[in-house]
C-alpha cells in the first residue's frame, strides 16, 4: 500500500464537478483508492462518496492506493490536486 | 421528489385561492397535480431478493433515462453550465461503488430495494449536512432529488412528464428540472403552494409565456387530476371546481386581456413619450440571461437592473471575473444600443450568504455595499468584469444597500483601481461608464442630494425603502399587513429623493416593485421620476399609460397626492384614476371585478 497527504487548493474545493474527474481518473486504475479526511475514510472511485468528504479549500486529505498500479495512480492523482483540479 | 396521485375526493364546490403573480396570462382547462412532499418509504422483508434487485435495476435504468432527457433539454434551453448539476446526477446514479453496496445489503439483510436505497442514502446526506460549508450542504440537496428518483421510479409511479391533454400544472414547489421538463410539454399554466416571483421557475415560466400563480399554499391540498381549473396569472387567482357562471366571466376576461396583450405588444417598441413630449425610459429589471430575449419584444429601454448576486446562487460561490464577465458581456451586447444597469452583488439579507454565519437582524446586517466594501478584492473583480463588458455594450454600474456617502466615495475610489489595473494591461473598456447609487436606505434617501454629487444617477428601491422606513419585515407574516408602499411617509420621500436628484443635476430612476404597479405609473411621471425598470412583461402596459398621459396633469396629480396622509385614500384614488382613464388595464391588471 502506498499513501500521501495532499491538500486542496482551489477555492471552491472538492466539489462536484472535480469529484467527478478525480471519479473518473481513478477508474483508469485497477488500484483500491480511499480518501481520508479527519478520520473519515470514502472510497476513491464512488462521487457520492467523494462528495461527502465535503472537503473546502485548505483541506488536508490522505490518498492510499492498494493494488499492482498503485505507484502509478498515486503520481496521476496527487499531481491532479496539486493542479488544485485545474482550476487555479 | 415524488409524484402521486393526489388522493382528495372531489370537492365540488368553487374554491377561489390567492398567491403570487408570477406570469401573467389567463389559463382554463383541467388539473394535473404533482406531489413532492411526504415521501414514505416502507421496511420490508422479501423473500426473494432477486426479485428486488431486478427493480433496482429497471428503476437505476428508467433514472438514467429520465435524468438524460432532462439534461439534454437543461443543456439546449439554458446552456451547458447549469446543466452540470444533472450530469453529475447521472454520475451518481451510475456510481458503482454505492450501487454494489446498496445491491449486497439487499441480498443480505433481505429488504426492499427503496428501503435500502432510502437508508444508504440518508447516511450520505446526513454527513454532508454535518459540513461547515453552506456550498456543500447545498449539495445534499442534489443527491436527495437523485434518492427521490430512484424511489419513484422503484414504485413505479410513472413520471407525467407526459400529459394527456394540455393541463395546468398543480404542484407544491417548482424545480428548476420539473419547470425545464414541464416546458416540453403543451402545458396551459402552472400554480404551485410556495415559490416567489423570482423564484428560477417563475422566471422560466414568464420567458415561455405560461401563465403562473405561485405561493398559493394549499392548491396541491385542494386540487386533484382532472379537477376543473381557472388560474389568472395577471391577478394571482386560482379558481378551482368554477361553476358554470365564473368560467363564463373568466372566458371573457381571458379574450379581452389577450386582446389587451397583443394590442400592447404591437406598439411596445414606441417611446414612451407622453402627450406633452417628456420622454421617459422603461427598463427591464433581470436576473437570468434567459430573460434577455424578452427585452426586445417587450419594448425595453435596456435593462435598469442586472441582479448579479443570482450568479452566486447559481455557481455555488463567487464567480471569478472571467465567468462574470462573460455572462456581463452577453447581457450588453444583446442589449445593445440600449444600457445594461449592473448591481453590485447584493448578497446577505434574505438574499444568500457567502459565509455561513447567522445574524439576528440580517436585513440590518452585513449585506451589499457593507459586505462588497470589507471584501474590496471581490468589488475590484466585479468592476474589472464589468468594465470588460462595457468595450461590447452600454454597461452602467449601481451600488445596493448604501448608507453614507463615504460608502460611496470608498467604492468610487476601489472602482477607480479598477480602472488603473486595466488601463496598465492596455485592456479596453468604456472610459465614459456611468456609476449610480441605490436608494434604499432611509438615511441615503436623506442624504441623495450629496450622494448624487459623486454619481451619474440614482436609483429607488421601494421594496428596502418601504421595509426601513416603516420598520416592518416585509418576509414577517404577523406584520405583512402594515408593509405599505403607497404609505404617505414612503411617497414623500420617493419626492425628496428624485427632487434632490435633480437639483444634483443626476436622472433618477425607480427598479423597486413600485415601479412595475400600473397604479403607481401616473403618479410617479408626476413626480418626476426619469426612469422605471420592471419585470419586462409589464412594460407594455407601463409605456401605454405613459404615451396616454399628460406630463403637467401627472405633475397636478401626483402633488394632489402626496398633501394625503392616509394610505388607504391614496390607494383610492389611485385606483380611481386607472379605472377612468386606462379602464382595461385597471380590468387586466388590478381590479378583482370583472369588466362587462
Amino acid at each position: 500500500m502506498v499513501q500521501q497527504e495532499v491538500v486542496v487548493k482551489n477555492r471552491l474545493g472538492l466539489h462536484t464537478r472535480p469529484a467527478a474527474s478525480l471519479v473518473k481518473l481513478a477508474a483508469k486504475y485497477k488500484s483500491e483508492f480511499y480518501l481520508e479526511r479527519d478520520g473519515y475514510r470514502v472510497n476513491g472511485k464512488s462521487i457520492i462518496g467523494v462528495m461527502t468528504l465535503a472537503a473546502e479549500q485548505g483541506s488536508r486529505i490522505l490518498l492510499m492506493f492498494e493494488g499492482e498500479d498503485e505507484e502509478a495512480a498515486l503520481t496521476t492523482v496527487v499531481d491532479f490536486f496539486d493542479r488544485g483540479f485545474d482550476e487555479l | 421528489m415524488s409524484f402521486e396521485i393526489s388522493e382528495h375526493s372531489a370537492a365540488s364546490e368553487e374554491i377561489v385561492l390567492r398567491g403570487v403573480p408570477a406570469s401573467p396570462g389567463i389559463a382554463i382547462g383541467k388539473a394535473v397535480v404533482l406531489k413532492k412532499d411526504g415521501i414514505v418509504v416502507e421496511e420490508r422483508s422479501v423473500d426473494d431478493p432477486s426479485l428486488e434487485l431486478d427493480r433496482l435495476q429497471k428503476s437505476l435504468e428508467r433514472s438514467t433515462y429520465e435524468l438524460e432527457k432532462v439534461y439534454n433539454t437543461a443543456f439546449e434551453k439554458i446552456g451547458s453550465d447549469k446543466a452540470k448539476i444533472f450530469e453529475a446526477q447521472l454520475l451518481m446514479i451510475s456510481d458503482p461503488i454505492f450501487v454494489d453496496a446498496i445491491k449486497r445489503r439487499i441480498v443480505a439483510e433481505r429488504k426492499n430495494a427503496e428501503f435500502v436505497v432510502a437508508d444508504e442514502f440518508s447516511r450520505q446526506i446526513e454527513q454532508l449536512r454535518k459540513s461547515d460549508s453552506e456550498i456543500f450542504k447545498l449539495r445534499a440537496f442534489e443527491i436527495e432529488d437523485v434518492r427521490n428518483r430512484i424511489i419513484r421510479n422503484l414504485a413505479d409511479a410513472k413520471l407525467k412528464s407526459r400529459f394527456e391533454g394540455t393541463p395546468i400544472v398543480v404542484t407544491s414547489e417548482l424545480t428548476p428540472a420539473d419547470a425545464v421538463l414541464l416546458s416540453r410539454n403543451a402545458v396551459l399554466g402552472y400554480a404551485s403552494d410556495f415559490g416567489g416571483a423570482r423564484s428560477h421557475a417563475s422566471i422560466l415560466s414568464r420567458s415561455l409565456g405560461i401563465p403562473a400563480v405561485v405561493g398559493l399554499k394549499e392548491a396541491t391540498k385542494h386540487a386533484h387530476d382532472g379537477m376543473d381549473l381557472i388560474l389568472d396569472g395577471y391577478r394571482g387567482v386560482v379558481v378551482m371546481n368554477p361553476t358554470g357562471s365564473t368560467v363564463k366571466k373568466y372566458s371573457e376576461r381571458k379574450s379581452w386581456c389577450e386582446r389587451l396583450d397583443a394590442e400592447l405588444l404591437v406598439e411596445a417598441n414606441e417611446p414612451a413619450l407622453t402627450t406633452d413630449g417628456r420622454r421617459i425610459f422603461v427598463e427591464a429589471n433581470i436576473e437570468l440571461l434567459e430573460e434577455l430575449p424578452l427585452l426586445k419584444p417587450h419594448g425595453a429601454d435596456g435593462v435598469g437592473l442586472f441582479r448579479t448576486e443570482t450568479l452566486i446562487i447559481n455557481s455555488e460561490a463567487i464567480p471569478d471575473e472571467e465567468t462574470q464577465f462573460e455572462i456581463f458581456k452577453k447581457a450588453a451586447e444583446e442589449a445593445y444600443p440600449n444600457p445594461v444597469v449592473y448591481r453590485t452583488f447584493d448578497i446577505g439579507g434574505d438574499k444568500m450568504f457567502v459565509q455561513d454565519h447567522a445574524e439576528a437582524n440580517p436585513f440590518l446586517g452585513w449585506r451589499g455595499i457593507r459586505m462588497m466594501l470589507d471584501r474590496p478584492e471581490l468589488l475590484k473583480d466585479q468592476f474589472r468584469a464589468i468594465l470588460r463588458a462595457s468595450a461590447y455594450g452600454k454597461c452602467k454600474i449601481m451600488y445596493p444597500m448604501v448608507a453614507t456617502v463615504d460608502e460611496v466615495t470608498r467604492a468610487n475610489e476601489i472602482f477607480d483601481e479598477a480602472k488603473r489595473s486595466l488601463d496598465s494591461q492596455k485592456v479596453n473598456y468604456d472610459k465614459k461608464i456611468e456609476v449610480g447609487v441605490m436608494i434604499e436606505i432611509p438615511s441615503a434617501a436623506l442624504l441623495s442630494k450629496e450622494i448624487a454629487r459623486h454619481v451619474s444617477f440614482l436609483s429607488i428601491g421601494t421594496n428596502d425603502l418601504t421595509q426601513y422606513l416603516l420598520a416592518v419585515d416585509r418576509t414577517n407574516e404577523l406584520v405583512a399587513n402594515v408593509y405599505e408602499e403607497f404609505h404617505p411617509a414612503v411617497l414623500r420621500t420617493i419626492k425628496y429623493i428624485i427632487d434632490a436628484g435633480h437639483d444634483a443635476g443626476v436622472k433618477v430612476a425607480m427598479c423597486g416593485e413600485m415601479a412595475g404597479n400600473p397604479l403607481a405609473t401616473v403618479m410617479l411621471l408626476g413626480m418626476g421620476l426619469d426612469e422605471f425598470s420592471a419585470v419586462s412583461s409589464v412594460l407594455p402596459i407601463l409605456k401605454k399609460i405613459i404615451r396616454d398621459t399628460n406630463y403637467k396633469s401627472a405633475r397636478k396629480f401626483a402633488r394632489q397626492l402626496l398633501k394625503i396622509d392616509s394610505p388607504a385614500e391614496i390607494k383610492k384614488s389611485l385606483n380611481e384614476y386607472l379605472k377612468t382613464r386606462f379602464e382595461r388595464i385597471y380590468f387586466t391588471t388590478i381590479s378583482e371585478e370583472n369588466l362587462d
